[in-house]
């Protein structure tokens, strides 16, 4: 049968792809644990966003964005010094990732506006999507699954900023908030497809 | 229907299922990894795969947001509109009865 026939080709031709998820070749293995952790805090986002003012009862909750960026700034410098190449771009997204944690949670405890929050944080995720993306793609962009996957990372970041830009633009909307949210969610789904399909740092 | 007016239970059950959504998604992808894609490497798997797999992370993302989503759920369910509401929602309903006023006004 012509359909059994061509699945059957489309699943060889899947099984050709270099997948190894999880398999590092003794390199250390960054991107599932950073791609699982922006999973799980822009899940949380979601749920900010449907619980409303519940999710406000506890204070750490509302820390979360500001904790969980601490945290990747904190294990982006832990790469950089144990990754033996890429050192400076590693260094660079260390840098925006305390920084960006820094103003979050200046906004969060009401000490600066979400304008000048967002002030730092459109051309972070700009500058963040260049140095993951076309930067730190190694490999020939049409031919290696490992470059298009470290692009569509940065393809992500751009779309991050193009949120907050909209944001900026039009005004807090709902519809933004769960872009936004399910913006950070794909960030993490996209670093985890950079384990699967090349699995090196 | 906005999301801003979806009822206590719905939001509740969005909230609850979350978790679980993910760790259905990580287990679809491993078995697709396993059962279709990499067959023979069912036998040869290491510790690295088991702990750095990324379906094997999605499994675990869920199953951690699960734990602390319930409890949410929970209050969510048994919360008030007014607790629901966020700041930004309310000035968004005040904008919107605003102009239907004006509208009103107009006719």
């Amino acid at each position: 049968m012509t359909l059994a026939v061509e699945i059957a080709e489309l699943v060889e031709a899947a099984g050709r792809l270099p997948m190894h998820g999880g398999t590092t070749d003794g390199a250390l293995p960054g991107h599932p644990f950073f791609g699982a952790g922006f999973l799980f805090i822009g899940s949380l986002m979601v749920v900010e966003l449907l619980a409303g003012g519940v999710w406000s009862r506890a204070f750490w909750r509302r820390m979360l964005w500001p904790g969980a960026l601490l945290m990747a700034g904190a294990g982006m410098l832990l790469v950089s010094y144990v990754q033996t190449d890429s050192k400076s771009l590693h260094l660079t997204l260390a840098m925006l990732l305390l920084l960006g944690a820094y103003t979050e949670a200046q906004y969060k405890l009401g000490k600066i506006s979400r304008l000048s929050a967002d002030a730092f944080a459109i051309p972070a995720l700009i500058v963040g999507g260049f140095v993951i993306g076309p930067m730190h793609a190694n490999g020939n962009l049409m031919y290696s699954t490992m470059a298009q996957m470290h692009l569509l990372v940065g393809v992500v970041a751009w779309m991050l900023a193009s949120v907050k830009i909209m944001r900026v633009r039009f005004g807090p909307t709902l519809a933004l908030e769960y872009s936004f949210a399910s913006g950070v969610m794909m960030l993490g789904l996209s670093l985890l497809l950079v384990q699967q399909f090349h699995g090196a740092h | 229907m906005g999301v801003a007016h979806l009822s206590k239970q719905l939001r509740a059950l969005l909230i609850g299922m979350l978790g679980p959504t993910l760790q259905a998604m990580g287990v679809v992808w491993d078995l697709l990894e396993h059962g279709v894609f990499a067959r023979g490497e069912i036998g040869s798997l290491t510790l690295e795969h088991i702990v750095s797999g990324p379906a094997h992370l999605m499994m675990a993302t869920g199953l951690a947001l699960s734990a602390i989503c319930i409890p949410i759920a929970l209050q969510v369910a048994a919360a008030s509109p007014e607790e629901l509401a966020r700041p930004e929602d309310i000035s968004g309903d005040a904008e919107l009865a605003g102009e239907l006023r004006t509208a009103e006004a107009a006719k």
